[in-house]
């Protein structure tokens, strides 16, 4: 009798401790590309391309959706990078830039689609645009 | 080819906050927070005035949750139609967001363990068109200041600095007041010393 009632002591303590993880773990659902080195050759060209239009190397782009969110989830590195929506009206990539070695503070981003991209059929994206590498995760919901 | 470099681990994740803008003028009763530690924190930030979640969109809300923000927002300060946030992730850390009506735009959730490790939450917005990729072009300039800055201001290529000033930890530049040739992002305290510089051009 004593024996079962440790094991269903033990048994709750790693339920609760599960459950208390998966509350503090934000919902990082969606990735496109990464964890990978993002850099001015990294991902080759044309990684992103859609509709006979070609990204140059250093850009990353989800399928075309209805997406709210784009995210990117940095981790080290110290060049300039963008990520956000590519807007169907204008064929441009819009979004926060950041600066890994410039001051910029190690986080997790996201941005929400708004109305300065007309039209909510888009692609989230990520891209280098100066600096050396950043090693992150870019993904969308 | 690429290497996959060891990544640096940061061991506290901090979330922020954004909040809809609000009709009546708000009091931001703020009370200084400071990073744990034994020494006093370089940087500060207020903290802001709580607000009711039901006051942003559910799509704000999943924005805060996919986040890890827990969406406690507290008010730090308004510019215009847009107002400036900071939320705590369920384990204590900050996450701080920008919101625009009853929805929010972006949102930066930290994982250092200090409230405010550096001048600026900087959150200004670029375009790069894919006909001159990498080139790109600054859209919007804004943010979350820290109490030791006092402006923020934009350098253009010619070392010139147009400035605009800092209220309830919040910055923005109006859309027409942005410089074309914009080469940076500048924090500013009350001397007109740099405490932080951020490359954009």
């Amino acid at each position: 009798m004593r024996r079962s009632r440790r094991i269903s002591a033990a048994v709750l303590f790693a339920a609760v401790a599960l459950a208390t993880v998966a509350t503090t773990a934000k919902a990082l659902t969606g990735a496109y590309w990464g964890y990978n080195n993002l850099s001015a050759t990294n991902p080759p060209n044309a990684t992103c391309s859609y509709n006979g239009r070609v990204w140059p190397a250093g850009f990353a782009c989800s399928g075309w959706g209805n997406w709210d969110i784009s995210w990117v989830d940095w981790t080290s590195g110290s060049g300039k990078f963008i990520f956000g929506f590519i807007c169907q009206s204008d064929d441009s990539l819009h979004g926060p830039i950041l600066n890994g070695a410039g001051g910029d503070v190690p986080a997790f981003y996201s941005t929400v689609y708004y109305a300065d991209c007309p039209g909510h059929y888009n692609h989230a994206a990520v891209g280098h645009v100066g600096g050396t590498y950043n090693y992150l995760q870019a993904g969308k919901n | 080819m690429t290497s996959r470099l060891p990544r640096k681990r940061v061991t506290i994740i901090v979330g922020t906050l954004a909040l809809a803008a609000i009709g009546s003028a708000v009091a931001v009763a703020s009370s200084r927070t400071h990073a744990s530690g034994a020494s006093s924190p370089e940087f500060t930030v207020g903290r802001g005035t709580l607000v009711s979640p039901q006051l942003i969109s559910s799509r704000a809300q999943s924005a805060l949750s996919a986040s890890g923000a827990t969406g406690q927002l507290y008010l730090l300060g308004k510019q215009g139609d847009h107002a400036y946030y900071r939320d705590a992730q369920s384990d204590g850390n900050a996450c701080y967001a920008v919101g625009s009506g009853t929805d929010i735009t972006s949102v930066a959730c930290l994982y250092s363990d200090q409230e405010m490790p550096a001048a600026l939450i900087d959150m200004s917005t670029v375009v790069v068109r894919r006909s001159d990729a990498p080139n790109l072009h600054l859209e919007s300039v804004e943010g979350i200041a820290a109490d030791q800055v006092s402006a923020v201001g934009v350098e253009r290529a010619d070392g010139s600095i147009v400035t605009t000033p800092v209220s309830g930890n919040a910055y923005r530049f109006e859309p027409g007041a942005i410089p074309s040739d914009a080469v940076a992002i500048v924090a500013l305290d009350e001397t007109g010393k740099v405490l932080q510089t951020k490359e954009v051009g």
